[in-house]
């Protein structure tokens, strides 16, 4: 086969042409599910315990501060925020203090860290004011965190409560952290579940998903076709090899072999493209190359590929070699 | 090796009737008869291919049709050559790797046998580049590869001119003559026989020896096309 360079080259590109679609289509989604929640992705957490009527979503959960709390807490909030004037819309993590949980959490009162999609137009010294309140942040260092689509600014529980106090506030947590918790009914979830209550989370990634699986199963389709019709192009030569006596397991394996080495060969350089692609994108765009994930679209790419080479080996078992060779079929 | 009894019938009509047919180390038999008369079908049944609707096919006297498909396709692998009409060569393996391809046991060096049929200087070319009796010749390579008992040849010389299908069938015949196998070969081209030791008719499914000494051209001017 690999001295029929035409028909391997075609079959080739279109195996990597659609294992690329993929494999972009998962950066995509990927960069996208980074974008929406890798603030909590981020914490050094396993439990939450939320206010019961959130609905899972940290903006939406507000959990009274009493005098017995001991646990520590967390408190998420989204806020518009004047930046020389120009209002952008940014998410405040509050964390405790001398934590180790995520980032912030040695600040002073008052400062905090920003997302690098805010260098631009912030550095550090700089202030930040919240527009309804008029309280202001002051700049203290850069540190990523993205929750839905928006940047994070990281802060420590003090200034969150300085915050409120300052902006006539109750004061309230959004999540206490632990398994330990001062309501007598909260809403536990884990990390993995408070990701997918980000807003829009989880119907991005299903959209993504859908995608993905309805491309892995088109492909499958279209390079089970392909391997179908060579060999049913290479009928008469496979048949003659059974007529002689060759095993049809050995020709079997050659033709998987070849469909190994044609998809993971398409799906290695999909890969590499991704790297290429991830560098030269603008940050902006939310594309995110996670080796693991990609591969594992990749492993289903190639397994998926095997099955239906199967297909037209069911048909390789059943050609009859008199016919072949030019006789009347048994 | 030996067909005791042998009866087949196609889509209901027997083209074989109680076959006999003996063929001893060393001999050239050419099996001869009009289009459809089971020439094919008795070389099918030798090169256990398919199995009679009765009958046996003793070798080493073991009924081969008694052994399992797998058993069968092992049997033929290591005991039966074939050629055929058209030399079926796999377009994009070299002259040496057609051989390399079913050669099972190393017992046969593959370069040194292709230099035997005078195809040394083309071990690594592609057969599109071949002439159609060096095709053949590569056919016949790959049958004898494996060292087998028995080469079966169905009309090996139809897509060859006169002199390149004479020397096929002369290569075929030497392999009886100075290897010890047994050859039968199946042959529309009368000037071709004289190279085998008997000639075989078929018709109506059953099987007679003419005599080669005697006028044979006479008695295929009766079975003839």
């Amino acid at each position: 086969m690999w001295r029929q360079k035409r028909k391997f080259s075609m079959l080739f590109v279109i195996t990597l042409l659609i294992v690329m679609l993929t494999t972009l289509i998962t950066g995509l989604a990927d960069g996208l599910a980074y974008d929406n929640g890798s603030a909590l992705h981020e914490l050094n957490a396993t439990t939450y315990q939320l206010d019961p009527d959130s609905e899972g979503q940290l903006t939406r959960s507000f959990i009274d501060v009493t005098a017995d709390t001991s646990n520590e807490t967390m408190s998420v909030r989204q806020l518009t925020v004047t930046i020389d004037g120009k209002k952008e819309e940014v998410t405040l993590f509050a964390l405790p203090s001398g934590s180790n949980i995520g980032p912030g959490t040695y600040l002073e009162t008052g400062e905090v860290l920003f997302d690098p999609s805010l260098s631009e137009q912030l550095g550090t010294g700089d202030t930040l004011t919240d527009f309804a309140s008029e309280y202001r942040f002051t700049i203290a260092g850069e540190a990523p965190g993205r929750y839905s689509h928006g940047p994070v600014i990281y802060t420590t529980n003090e200034t969150w409560f300085d915050y409120l106090d300052y902006s006539e506030q109750r004061p309230y947590v959004s999540a206490e952290i632990g398994t330990e918790s001062t309501m007598s009914n909260p809403l536990v979830m884990s990390q993995q579940d408070l990701i997918e209550s980000v807003p829009g989370y989880s119907a991005e990634q299903s959209t993504f998903t859908m995608m993905r699986a309805f491309l892995l199963v088109i492909g499958t389709f279209i390079l089970t076709a392909f391997f179908y019709l060579f060999t049913l192009q290479k009928l008469p030569e496979l048949g003659i090899l059974k007529a002689i006596g060759l095993s049809p397991r050995i020709i079997g394996r050659a033709l998987l072999f070849q469909v190994i080495v044609i998809v993971s060969a398409a799906v290695a350089t999909s890969i590499g493209f991704m790297y290429v692609v991830d560098a030269l994108i603008p940050s902006s765009l939310p594309f995110l190359v996670d080796f693991g994930h990609v591969a594992l679209f990749g492993s289903m790419f190639i397994f998926l590929s095997v099955l239906g080479a199967l297909l037209p080996l069911w048909k390789l078992r059943q050609v009859d070699a008199i016919e072949i060779i030019g006789g009347k079929a048994s | 090796m030996r067909l005791s009894h042998v009866s087949h019938q196609f889509d209901g009509q027997l083209v074989l009737n109680d076959i006999e047919l003996h063929v001893s180390p060393g001999e050239c038999v050419a099996i001869v008869g009009p289009s459809g008369s089971g020439k094919s079908t008795l070389l099918y049944i030798l090169g256990l291919l398919r199995k009679p609707d009765q009958g046996a096919f003793l070798m080493n006297e073991r009924d081969v049709f008694e052994l399992d498909e797998e058993q069968r396709r092992l049997l033929r692998l290591h005991e039966v050559g074939f050629v055929f009409q058209q030399a079926h060569l796999i377009p994009y393996l070299t002259v040496l790797e057609q051989l390399e391809l079913i050669q099972e046991k190393r017992q046969m060096d593959a370069k040194q046998l292709l230099t035997d049929l005078g195809l040394g200087h083309r071990l690594h070319h592609l057969p599109s580049t071949l002439s159609g009796g060096e095709k053949q010749r590569v056919a016949v390579a790959r049958a004898l590869i494996n060292s087998p008992q028995l080469i079966l040849a169905d009309e090996p010389t139809a897509s060859l001119d006169y002199e390149n299908g004479r020397r096929v069938m002369e290569l075929l015949a030497k392999q009886a003559h100075e290897e010890g196998r047994r050859v039968v070969v199946i042959t529309h081209d009368e000037r071709m026989l004289d190279v085998c030791d008997r000639v075989l008719r078929v018709i109506d499914g059953t099987l007679t020896e003419l005599n080669k000494e005697e006028g044979h051209h006479d008695q295929f001017d009766a079975i003839d096309e």
